[in-house]
Parts: structure tokens; sequence; C-alpha cells
């Protein structure tokens, strides 16, 4: 009769079965087996036969200990873990790669119950890599959405765009005619149209586009026809319309076409409605136009080379690279300066110079710093997601030595324990994805909706079969590197040492030294992302807290739209002085005037208006500034609160020669240095025989005309009755006792009183456009202070573990020491003391770091250095302080060590 | 022979019947099952003793080692208090579903 016992241990082998258990079932299943055995051998049955009946009993001893193994676990409903452990036993028999999986089907199942077992530690550390996943994903699906997906045009990365604002129409002529890199190149003058002739007027989004224009953006046709060739003659007469304004403007009639609307004054045939797919470029960046007019390229009334208002796209010819294109441009300007100097060249002589950029490029240009900073962060923030989890994991090991010792040292291979580990950490990662993924649906919902504009290709973003692949990537790539440290940590364990220490484990210094690094990461990064965030917001608030140079407070302005096709010079005037007379009578309206622009009306656009850059001093010394140009009429300064020295171009302006004119303050020091500019007289304004004479009448203090963080520009301001009311730009400022968007309504009806037929596309309260200038600041600095403010939290929870497990290692020594007549306060220091060398580490390492990353901040940046000595230390003094206090309760806890434990466990 | 998802149903009834006569080791238990379901109802060892192991743990029965003189020593499981209750709701119980079974199926009883 063979040994059943020893038949029965060499292949029954349950981990987690407690040593006498583990005798009895043995020594319980070796007696059925025999006396099975014995019952065949008395019914007369040779002894080998009898064998083989009692060993068929147990066809699968995996399945077996599957089944006990469950038993001892109080598993009532053992279908899945059987379902598992049939899988599994399956698999091993069909060779190597069966056992392999076969292993990560055990480890996938153990890891579930595991989470069964400790839901509070899967619930924190699922959601710490939710978070982290979350923001990852969220971002990224921004960043997908507007940088990284191919624009909704046929073989988009070979389209082009003329950077350097708008060209006049002759040189775009010039242009095509001298280059050949180009399939196709075209233009189009995006330009605001009135349409009148109807019960109210209203203001359209125009297009003027020049053949191909939109043939280049794919634009089909959803009624009549696209615009042909013929359409391109003469003044614009032929248009077609977008497929919203058609829906919005038309109600969607489709009798729109061939019916004739008065666009700029004159009669325009619609030709046709675009399809509801296309989207122009402009429409790209959230400004669609209404109309697409087209535009004859010989155009007379828009011929003069002062007319910088088309835009070039282009498309490359197939196997043309960007640079070879852009070295063929170079050259064509380069000849043509010759014989266009006025379009080609710049003041001075120089070459105007056009860079070419890819399409997306130009038109995510302004946002490309702010997102890469974005997922910059959140790649930190996930870093130390990753650090945390690595770290929570390592501290659960300890408690699981025993468990994998056992493990170990009953034969499960080291394969199989690191299996385990990472099966475990995957799992982790794949669920905070799955958790991550849903944040990202709301974080996405969260940043079209709070995100203040001006993100172009903003409803291109979505959490999308990209998004989720990325997700997965993350997921998979997090739960590596966050697992591999407890994988290692479990594999290097050494079992006899282990064994021998009688249950006291973790002497390890090796694990020590990885924690604590993990630690000084965390403190590191978040250090980072602290100092990031601290100098955007510092930046913010120095922008809020920018003097504007003005009284914003108080004032309201208005676009005045009175296109040549309404109005004369005389008209004009009239106007004006009727609408300033009517509109200081509205309760609440201090003063009103008239000029080319309002101060922050055309935020973001620090280009809009009119610009003059030759001058000849009082000494008769030629000087050329950049100047901008800007037409009032009196009482305009006192209206924006501006400071002034001198006259404010009252009535006598008018006829007075030299003219008289107020200079701002920078104007005036570069003009005549250190001089008093108080009448003195200077040449500058160019007409058809030179330049004006010029007498300096006042001076004006420099304010923020274009936005808080661009720094003001020279001016010249001169009377508007006899340099502004000639042109179709202008605009009405006006000074309010109390809040100026109290009276926008009543400025209308004061502007419809006098006018009826004016459009009225612009009425704003200047304080509501202070505040949507620095949104953007105030939302990506908002943004990045959230991620800091978790990022500090991640890191304290890393300090107040880590040292809790030092804390907790350290107990028996603690308990010694105690014994040994060491106090409670000393105690507490000399943990606070091991707390603050790590933190001092990170600390050193994270301004180091902040210090470097702080380069790519400096775009971002505004009235602050990126190497600020004062958000520096504050960031180090905050850290430092969370640091100890994390520390708090592991020091309070070693305060407590008790001498008689220390003494029980020797 | 009976499938094994309607011998799994009934295992842990039958063994609680059986050890309410008297007291039985493992390998009796299998050997008394076959015997009263007359050679219809056979369980291997490995199906067998996780549920006597897992019974156990519930508390349902408990094993005794007993020596006898010039044999091996064998664990002899016996109900327990627990165990009994749980034999009495599984006999009401299983009267009743095997009853409502036949009802369904149209089997009368003879």
């Amino acid at each position: 009769m063979r040994d059943w016992k020893k038949y029965v241990r060499e292949r029954l082998e349950i981990p987690a079965l407690k040593a006498l258990r583990d005798q009895r079932i043995v020594e319980e299943l070796a007696g059925q087996l025999e006396d099975l055995c014995r019952e065949h051998l008395a019914s007369g049955m040779p002894e080998a036969e009898a064998e083989r009946l009692a060993v068929e009993h147990v066809a699968d001893w995996d399945v077996l200990k599957g089944r006990i193994a469950d038993a001892e676990r109080g598993n009532r409903e053992p279908a899945a873990g059987q379902w598992v452990e049939d899988r599994a036993g399956r698999l091993e028999r069909r060779g190597r790669a069966g056992e392999v999986l076969a292993e990560l089907l055990r480890s996938l199942r153990f890891s579930l119950r595991s989470a069964r077992r400790e839901p509070a530690f899967w619930a924190v550390t699922v959601g710490i890599l939710a978070l982290g996943i979350g923001a990852t994903t969220t971002i990224f699906s921004v960043v997908d959405g507007v940088l990284l997906k191919p624009l909704p045009y046929s073989r988009a990365e070979r389209l082009v765009y003329f950077h350097n604002g708008s060209f006049p129409l002759p040189r775009v002529a010039d242009f095509i005619e001298n280059t050949t890199s180009f399939s196709a190149l075209t233009g189009v003058w995006e330009d605001g149209v009135d349409w009148t002739g109807r019960d109210q007027p209203l203001h359209l989004a125009g297009a003027l586009v020049l053949p191909g224009y939109l043939e280049l953006f794919d634009a089909r046709v959803a009624l009549g026809r696209s615009l042909l060739a013929d359409d391109f003659a003469g003044e614009p007469h032929r248009a077609v319309l977008s497929f919203g304004a058609w829906r919005d403007l038309f109600g969607g009639d489709s009798g729109v076409v061939g019916r004739s609307v008065t666009l700029r004054g004159t009669p325009v045939e619609i030709v046709g409605v675009l399809g509801r797919e296309f989207t122009s470029p402009a429409g790209l960046t959230g400004r669609e136009r209404d109309v697409f007019l087209a535009m004859d390229p010989r155009w007379q009334q828009i011929q003069g080379p002062g007319w910088h208002v088309i835009e070039v796209y282009g498309r490359l010819n197939d196997g043309v690279p960007l640079g070879l294109a852009q070295s063929e441009l170079d050259g064509a300007i380069a000849r043509l300066a010759d014989l266009h100097p006025q379009l080609h060249r710049g003041l001075g002589g120089a070459l105007k110079a056009v860079p070419l950029r890819p399409l997306q490029v130009s038109l995510t240009g302004g946002v490309r710093g702010a997102l890469a900073l974005l997922l910059g962060a959140v790649g930190l923030l996930l870093a130390i997601a990753c650090a945390n989890v690595a770290n929570l994991l390592l501290a659960r090991g300890i408690e699981r030595q025993q468990e994998i010792a056992v493990r170990s040292a009953m034969g499960a291979g080291r394969l199989r324990i690191l299996a385990q580990s990472l099966v475990e950490s995957l799992l982790f990662a794949l669920v905070g994805g799955v958790v991550g993924i849903a944040l990202a649906l709301g974080g996405v919902r969260a940043f079209e909706l709070w995100n203040p504009g001006g993100v172009p290709l903003i409803e291109r973003v979505a959490v999308d079969a990209r998004a989720l692949a990325f997700a997965l990537v993350v997921s998979v790539l997090t739960g590596v590197v966050f697992g591999a440290a407890p994988a290692l940590q479990a594999v290097r364990l050494n079992v006899s040492e282990m064994l021998k220490e009688g249950g006291r484990f973790g002497r390890g210094a090796d694990r020590g030294r990885l924690r604590r690094a993990l630690v000084v990461a965390e403190i590191a990064i978040a250090v980072v992302l602290l100092v990031g965030a601290g100098l955007l917001f510092k930046s913010f608030v120095r922008i809020v807290t920018v003097s504007p140079g003005f009284d914003a407070e108080h004032l309201a302005g208005v676009e005045l739209r009175m296109g040549d096709d309404r109005y004369g010079e005389q008209q004009r005037v009239q106007f004006v002085s009727q609408l300033v007379a009517r509109v200081r009578q509205i309760p609440g309206v201090r003063s009103a005037a008239v000029s080319m622009s309002v101060p922050l009306q055309h935020f973001g656009n620090a280009h809009a208006g009119w610009w003059n850059s030759e001058f000849v001093n009082d000494e008769g010394v030629a000087v050329e500034q950049s100047t901008l140009m800007q037409p009032v009429t009196p009482g305009f300064f006192a209206t924006i609160g501006a400071e002034l020295r001198g006259d404010d171009l009252g009535a006598s302006a008018q006829i007075e020669v030299p003219m008289p004119v107020v200079v701002s303050e920078s104007l005036a020091r570069r003009l005549f240095g250190a001089r008093d500019p108080m009448g003195l007289v200077f040449r500058g304004l160019p007409q058809r025989d030179g330049l004006r004479e010029l007498r300096v009448a006042g001076v004006a203090s420099d304010f923020h005309h274009w936005s808080l963080d661009h720094a003001p520009d020279p001016t010249l301001y001169m009377p508007w009755g006899r340099l502004g009311a000639g042109g179709e730009m202008n605009a009405l400022s006006v000074r309010t006792d109390g809040d100026p968007a109290a009276v926008l309504s009543s400025l209308r009806a004061a502007i419809w009183e006098l006018d009826p037929g004016m459009p009225l596309p612009d009425v704003f309260s200047v304080p509501q456009r202070v505040a949507r200038s620095v949104a953007p600041r105030r939302f990506l600095s908002g943004l990045l202070l959230s991620f800091a403010a978790v990022a500090l939290l991640l890191a304290a929870g890393g300090i107040y573990g880590a040292m809790l497990y030092t804390v907790g290692r350290r107990r028996h020594e603690l308990g010694v020491r105690a014994a040994l007549g060491a106090d409670r306060p000393r105690l507490m220091r000399m943990v606070l003391w091991s707390a603050a060398r790590v933190t001092a580490v990170g600390l050193a390492i994270g301004v180091a770091g902040a210090l470097v990353s702080g380069l790519a901040l400096r775009g971002l940046l505004f009235g602050v250095s990126a190497a600020d000595p004062l958000t520096l230390a504050v960031v180090a003094l905050l850290m430092g302080i969370v640091a100890m206090a994390a520390s708090l309760v592991p020091a309070w806890r070693a305060a407590r060590a008790d001498p008689l434990e220390a003494m029980r466990a020797e | 022979m009976f499938s094994p998802e309607l011998k799994k149903g009934s295992v842990e009834l039958m063994i609680l019947a059986l050890l309410d006569d008297r007291p039985c080791h493992g390998y009796e238990l299998g050997k008394l099952i076959e015997l009263r379901s007359g050679g219809g109802i056979k369980f291997n060892v490995s199906t067998l003793y996780p549920v006597l192991y897992r019974m156990e743990n519930d508390g349902w029965i408990a094993g005794r080692w007993v020596e006898r003189p010039g044999e091996r020593r064998r664990c002899h499981y016996s109900l327990t208090h627990k165990g009994r209750e749980v034999l009495d709701r599984q006999r009401g119980d299983w009267a009743a579903y095997v009853s409502a079974v036949n009802l369904v199926i149209g089997v009368s009883r003879a």
C-alpha cells in the first residue's frame, strides 16, 4: 500500500492555510483515499487497480485546492472561484503560455477578493488614481481637440496661413502671381457688414472672399449655387449665406436664393446657402461669418497700399514642404520690393517678411502655451498620484509580507508573486481609469462651461475614442509605474530571513529609502506646481491691480457705425454733435465724447485703429515711432478720466493753424526728450504734400488702451472734427455716475432716436470688458491653483503615511528609548526632525525644478519674474508647515511608545 | 447519473440528514449516500471533502478525531445544534420545493 499522506501532501498546496489545519486536511483526505483503496482490495481487486480507482477520485488537485481555499474563506458561493480554478487548471495543462495565463487569472481573482476585504484601502487608492487620470484625460481631451485633431478640411495639413496680420489687396496679388509652391492661394476680408433696408438694422459678420476661398475650405452648397467666376467682378454684389445665418436670419426659407438684400449700402444678390457642415477658419475660432460676398481682386475701393485687410490662405503643392514655400516667398518679396517698395518694404526700407504657418498652428497659437502648461501640470499631478499610491502599496506590502513569505515558502515562484503584485496594480489603475474617465466627462463639460472664451476649436473637445484610448494607456502606464516598487519589494523579500524574524518584518533599509525617495519626489513635484500656480496667481493679481490710467469704473462705450454708404463727413459732424448733447441728458450720465475707439473696446486686438510713425520734431530731427492716432471731440479726456495738462482740443482747435494736438507722455518723451513739450511745433500726420505742422496743446497721461497687460502705446490726439469725421471708425465714450451697465439701454434708445437705421453691434460697459480681458488669466491661474492644492494634499498624505510607517517600524526602538528614559518631547522631536530632513530635500529639489520650469512660464507671467523670491519663499514656508503638520500625529504616536511593549516583544 | 448541479443543491442536506442518525467519518458518508440512493448518487472525495470542510467551518457539523485499537485515527463528524436547525429548515424547504417542482412538471404522487 502506498503512503497516501505523502501522496496527498505532494499534491496539495494551499496558500493562507494555517499549518495545523493543513496537517488535518492532508490526514483526512489521505484517510478517505486509503479507505477507498482498501474497499477495492477487499473485493479482490489487484493492488495497482485499486490504487488507480482511488486516485481517480481526485481528478484535478487544483480544483480541489480551490474548493478547500473557498471553504476556508467561508465563501458559500464558490461558483466564480471554482470557475476560475477550473479554467486555470485547464490552461495550465497547455504548456508555458497557459501557465502564465492561469497565473494571471488567479491573480485577478485574488485581487478582486482583496477589494472586498479592504474596501477603504481600495477606495482611497482608486480615488487618488481617478483624480490623476481624470485630470490628465480632461486636459488631454482639450489639447487633442484644439491642437492635435486635424482641421475639418481635406488634407488639412497642407493648408497654410500667411502670418503677420492682414495685407493690402495689391500685395496679395503679388503673392499669387509670383509663387508656384501653392496649388491655391486666396484671401478674405473679414469685416462687419450692415444689413439695412429692413425694420431693424442688423449688423452681420461678413466675409469678402477672393476667388478660390470657398473651394479651399471644401465649402459645398445646400441650396442654390456657390460663387462663380462671373460673381467676382466690380463692387461686391453676389453672396452666399452660411447655413446658420440662413436658418436664424431667414428662418430657413428656401426662397432666399435669388433675393436681393442691402449690404454695405448696396444691393447684393444671394445666390446660395452653404452646407451645414461648412466651417470657415474664422468659424473654428468661434467667429463664423454670416455671409460670404464675392470680392473682385481688382476692386478699386481697396487698391491703396494702406488697406491692410486681406488675410491670406494657401494650399501647398504636393511634395512641397513648408520651408521650401517659405524660401520661395522670401525670394519673391525680395525681388518685388524694388518694383513695389510701398507694398513690400517697411519704414526705413527693411523688407516686410511674411512667415508661413500651418493653418492649425496659426489658429491655436494664442492658447498653445497655456494648454501645454496645463498638460504639463496635470502630468505632474499624475506623477504625485502615482508616488502616493506606490507609497500606499508599499505600506500595505509590509502587512502582507507574512502572506507573501508563506506563499514563497510553499513554493510560489517569483514569477507568480511578481504577477500577483503587478496584476493588482493594473487592476487599481484600470478601475481608477474608469472612474477617471467619468471624472473627465464632467471635467471637459466644466472646462467648456467655465473657460472664459477665446479657446479656438473648443467645440471639437470631447471625451471620445481617442481620449478613452489615452486614458487606457495612461492607466496601464501608471499601473506599471506605481506597481513596480511594490512588486520588486515583494520579489526581493528574503523568505528565510523573515520567517526567522518571527513575524517582525520590514527591517529592510532598502524599503525605507524607497519610501523616503517617493515622499521626496512628491514634495518636490508639489513645490514645482505650487510655485507655477503661485506665479500665475501673482500675475493675475498684478494685472487686476494695474491702474488702467483712466477711470474704467464709470465708463461705457458704443461703436458708432456711420458707414460711407449712409454718412458723409458733414452728416457725421452733425450726428455726433446732436448725439453728445442728447446723451448728456440721460440721467446718470456725466459726460460724453466721440473718438476713434474707446479704451478696451478692442481688447485682444491691439492693432485695430489708425497708425502713423513718421514725425519730425521741433528741432528738425526725423523720428520714427509707431503711434496710435486718436481723433477726439472736446471733453474726451474728462469723459474717460485720463489726466490732461493743457488744452482739450475745444472748439477753437477746429480752425487753428498749426493744428493743435495732444500728445501722450510717452510720445512727448520720444519726440522731445526731457524738454517741456507744451507749445512746441513739430510735424506729423502725412498728407499729399508731406507732413502737417502740429502744435502741442496738451499732454495726456499714458493709459492702457488695449488691455491691462498691454503696455500703453504712444498716442497722438487731434481734433475729431478735422481728422475723425472723415472716417467710418468711430465710437462714443460715456462717463456715468454709477455702474455704466445701467445706462446701456438708454444709450441705444438715444441713438435710435436720432438714427433708427444704425446697427449697434457693440454697446458695452468698460468694467465688464476689463473683467473679460483678465478672465483667461483668472481661469488659468485658478485651474493651476486647484491642481497645486490637490498636489499639496497628496504630498501631505504621503508624508503622513511615510512617518506613520516609520514610527510603526521603529516602535520597538522607540519603546527601548522610552524605557531608557527618553521623555516624550524628545521622542516627538526625533520624528519631526526626520520628517524635516525629508521635507528639506524635497524642497531643495522642488525649488530647483521650479526655477527650471519657470522658464516655460515666462510668456504667461505679468509683472513678476519666473524666479520671484517671494513666491518661492511663500511656497517653501507653506510646504514646510504642511509637512510638519502632517507629521504631528505620527510624532505624537512615537511619543506614546510603550516601554513595556518593547520588553514583551523581546 | 444525475448532473453535478442537481447533486450540488442537495449534498449539504443529505450530509446533515445522515449525521442526524449518528456520527460518521468522511468515507462512511460517501458510502452511505451511495447505498441509500441505491447507487444513484455518488460523490467522489474531491467533491465531498470540501463540502464537509466548509460545513465544519460554518459550525453546522463538528469533527472529532477518534482512535480505535488496530485502526488509524479517523475524523468523526457529528451534527451541532446549529446544524440541526439548518437541517430542519432545509428539510422543510426541500419538501416544499420538490412538491412545487412536481406541480409544475406534472408528476403526480403515486
